[in-house]
């Protein structure tokens, strides 16, 4: 892909030139939960080596969410039918649905037979299919709780400590957010999610290399390429990271399907739009550095800061 | 290590484990004397049902083990007490659980804020962030 084509597929996160942690969800038009881009071979062929490898790190789910996660994947294999017909064809038989995945040649089964925990769940075997990291949320007693998930492409957190957490709670190590009334008032808005009305928002950090697994778990190998960079090497080692993410309210389970793709871009390519360039810079320069200790740019800000000016001055 | 008399609240809530009982019997003492309302609660089988029941104004003075501890004290902030309107004491010596981050095992820390994982041996730092589900804190790599 050209340079110019990335970045006008490139979801942007800043719409100001700082950043604070916000509700910013904005209602999903049109409203699906997944989206296939160019990479999708390159990205399902690295999400199925980490599944296979890393079955324990990279997909948890507890018994009770077997129903919700049928559910979650029954609304994938619609958007498949609705959104991408060209990529996917579903027949329905009774109970049982095949999806025909013309992407990667194979035939998927579902809802043959009874359901059973590990590899046949359904959330594991959607999610295969997809570049979505899929987290299900179930509501219950006033909370929300991180019940199931695949989860392949984190940015610095571990699905198998936080299964089964409250919302709150996973939220503790954010700073400034964990505690606040922003984040009472965020949990609330997913609360009241209604079905015919999902919403998406952006979030985003800096990371070096174009890596897309970086788990809690694996952090002490690659968070130490953070030490690495100069303001010579930082446009193409450091890469601006978005997740977009979804929320769907599944009626029936009254869960949340909480999707995740991830998108890169290097510093060097955001340069191909200046607008964006300056604007990067400023958030990068003023981002308190609690905030920027957590987002990972503390060990690099000054290079990346450096590299920005040089660049911004050309 | 005592409990601070808190004035004026509505209603005081004595809440402890089997080791914690001791340590309630002075700031019982001190409410009765002083001819005020509140209520014992030991164990902690409805626990969370009995926290979300009380109504505001209420004060909790809780004593237990500390695995006890780290997770009532969970349960009373999710029941909507703040740091302001609730006192702890631990008995024994403080021994948290840690997840390794490397590898999933969970062990005892004793008192420790680093340790080695014995089971990977990554070096680790004990955060505050805290697991219901698996009952321990999250150990980050030490840098």
């Amino acid at each position: 892909m050209t340079v110019t084509a990335v970045l006008e597929s490139f979801p942007f996160p800043f719409e100001e030139d700082t950043f604070r942690y916000s509700n910013n969800s904005v209602p999903l038009e049109p409203p699906v939960c997944i989206e296939i881009t160019p990479e999708y071979r390159k990205e399902i062929a690295l999400k199925r080596r980490l599944l296979d490898t890393h079955f324990d790190r990279c997909y948890r789910s507890l018994p009770h969410t077997l129903d919700a996660q049928r559910e979650a994947a029954d609304l994938i294999i619609e958007q498949f039918s609705a959104f991408y017909p060209e990529h996917f064809a579903v027949v329905h038989d009774g109970q049982r649905t095949e999806v025909f995945n013309k992407l990667t040649g194979e035939k998927e089964i579902f809802g043959c037979g009874k359901l059973r925990q590990g590899e046949e769940e359904p959330l594991y075997k959607i999610g295969r299919h997809v570049q979505e990291d899929l987290i299900l949320m179930m509501q219950r007693d006033g909370e929300l709780y991180l019940d199931a998930g695949q989860l392949c492409f984190p940015a610095n957190w571990s699905l198998a400590f936080d299964i089964g957490m409250a919302f709150g709670a996973i939220h503790d190590p954010v700073p400034r957010l964990s505690k606040s009334r922003l984040l009472e008032k965020i949990r609330k808005f997913i609360m009241r999610i209604e079905p015919e009305q999902p919403w998406t928002r952006k979030n985003w950090s800096l990371t070096v290399d174009r890596q897309l697994d970086t788990p809690l778990e694996t952090v002490s190998s690659w968070g130490r390429k953070r030490q690495e960079i100069t303001p010579e090497n930082a446009g193409d080692r450091i890469h601006l990271r978005v997740e977009v993410q979804k929320l769907f309210r599944l009626p029936a389970s009254h869960s949340i399907l909480f999707s995740i793709h991830t998108h890169l871009l290097s510093v060097r390519e955001l340069a191909g739009n200046q607008e964006w360039l300056r604007r990067f810079r400023s958030v990068v320069e003023e981002l308190p550095d609690d905030v920027a200790a957590y987002k990972g740019l503390a060990p690099f800000r000054k290079a990346l800061l450096e590299h920005l000016r040089l660049e911004l001055r050309r | 290590m005592n409990f601070e008399f808190a004035a004026n609240k509505r209603l005081y809530l004595l809440f402890g484990d089997e080791a914690g009982r001791k340590m309630l019997q002075e700031i019982e003492k001190t409410l009765a004397e002083k001819e005020l309302p509140f209520e014992r609660h030991y164990g902690r089988s409805d626990a969370a049902q009995w926290l979300s029941q009380q109504k505001m104004g209420s004060y909790l003075y809780g004593a237990g083990r500390s695995d006890w501890v780290d997770q009532m004290k969970r349960l009373a902030e999710n029941a909507g007490f703040s740091e302001e309107e609730m006192q702890w004491l631990t008995v024994g010596a403080e021994n948290k659980q840690v997840f390794c981050s490397g590898c999933h095992a969970v062990q005892r820390a004793g008192s420790r804020r680093r340790l080695a994982c014995a089971n990977c041996g990554l070096p680790l730092s004990v955060s505050e962030h805290y697991s219901t589900f698996h009952r321990a804190y999250l150990g980050y790599p030490d840098e």
